[in-house]
């Protein structure tokens, strides 16, 4: 420690205020202060300094919380959604009925997806392993297009596959011509 | 605490009623303005009642709350720049007196001009260096509840405390009250 300057010096005197300071710390700045007038009235001055704080700081007029605050406070919190304070983890019976829910959607997500590729192979044009592929890459498709569909911002022809993708084989008049003609290798003309 | 936690609300106003005073002069110490300090003070318990859930009791309540009421006042004095000016406070308003000390009407000037001149000093300090010694001298912390409700390390908390007293003693210098702590040699 001895490239030690005042400066990093009077940081140590800080803490040995606090009485933070041992060891080869506290060593090196007593034998510093022992030969450094300024660091040793900058002691002085900081313990000085520490009790003005503490004495100013209890007479200032701080204001307390008014009357009723605590009660006032609790019936707001009491107003607060009980969700985000429900214990974790959740009571048994909630988890059975949680399960057999995600349970049911899995079911149901396979049963869709089986529906789907059969549907695919099916109506598509071409042979087999074509139908595959285009299956294969229209299925990511398909999905977004039940989003975008129900915005009414595709076209018609992806919008009856997004239906067909969801299960609904319902389709208007209209919609089953352009279909007709999207199966026939084209989508329709508008 | 648990059953504050389980939706208690009785408990819960019984926490508050505990810790409320300390919430409230710590506020004071940090941003000064009186007209914000009951907004403030509210919304800590409010928010701590929030994140009950959340309180894993690693710290003790007390630094929770702490480090809940200091992000609030960071956020308030980001939004608001500079610390407002304190307005002065009555003793019908709850404060308790400068005069409570006794002492000759003297005393009572020197203390309310030191009193006046160090809540400037600590207005002017970064507020890194402000909280530091708010914490430290102020409200008597450890550096180690330091260091956990700012979230920096022992030796930042240190180094912090000191550069915060430091700009202090300079400040209030320059009102000779005290000395600036820059005598002697700097090699």
């Amino acid at each position: 420690m001895s490239d030690m300057r005042c400066e990093d010096y009077r940081e140590l005197v800080s803490a040995f205020v606090d009485e933070r300071l041992d060891g080869a710390e506290l060593l090196s700045l007593e034998a510093h202060i022992a030969t450094c007038p300024g660091c040793r009235a900058f002691e002085v001055e900081l313990h000085r300094f520490s009790g003005l704080l503490q004495a100013a700081e209890a007479l200032r007029p701080l204001r307390r919380p008014p009357p009723g605050f605590a009660a006032m406070v609790a019936s707001r919190a009491a107003a607060e959604p009980r969700t985000q304070i429900i214990p974790f983890p959740a009571a048994p019976a909630a988890r059975r009925a949680s399960r057999v829910t995600w349970l049911g959607l899995v079911a149901a997500a396979a049963v869709a997806a089986l529906f789907f590729a059969w549907s695919w192979q099916r109506l598509l044009p071409g042979d087999l392993p074509t139908q595959r592929r285009i299956a294969r890459t229209a299925a990511p498709v398909a999905g977004q297009a039940v989003a975008a569909a129900d915005e009414g911002s595709m076209d018609t022809w992806m919008h009856e596959h997004a239906m067909l993708a969801r299960g609904s084989t319902i389709l208007g008049p209209a919609e089953e011509i352009e279909f007709a003609s999207f199966r026939a290798g084209a989508p329709a003309e508008r | 605490m648990a059953a504050a936690r389980g939706g208690d609300h009785l408990a819960f106003e019984a926490l508050v009623l505990k810790y409320q005073d300390r919430i409230y002069r710590l506020i004071q110490r940090l941003v000064s303005g009186s007209d914000v300090v009951d907004d403030l003070a509210q919304e800590v318990f409010i928010r701590a009642y929030r994140s009950l859930g959340d309180f894993k009791g690693e710290s003790s309540l007390y630094t929770w709350l702490y480090k809940i009421a200091l992000n609030l006042c960071r956020n308030h004095y980001r939004t608001r720049g500079r610390r407002p000016e304190l307005e002065e406070l009555d003793e019908a308003d709850g404060a308790t007196g400068l005069a409570a000390d006794g002492g000759t009407p003297e005393d009572e000037v020197f203390r309310h001009e030191f009193w006046e001149q160090l809540r400037q000093g600590l207005d002017e300090l970064p507020p890194d260096q402000r909280e530091a010694v708010v914490f430290c001298d102020l409200e008597g912390m450890s550096y180690e509840e330091m260091a956990d409700v700012i979230g920096v390390p022992i030796g930042t908390v240190r180094s912090r405390i000191f550069r915060g007293r430091r700009g202090l003693q300079r400040r209030l210098a320059a009102f000779h009250v005290v000395g600036s702590g820059t005598a002697g040699r700097t090699a």
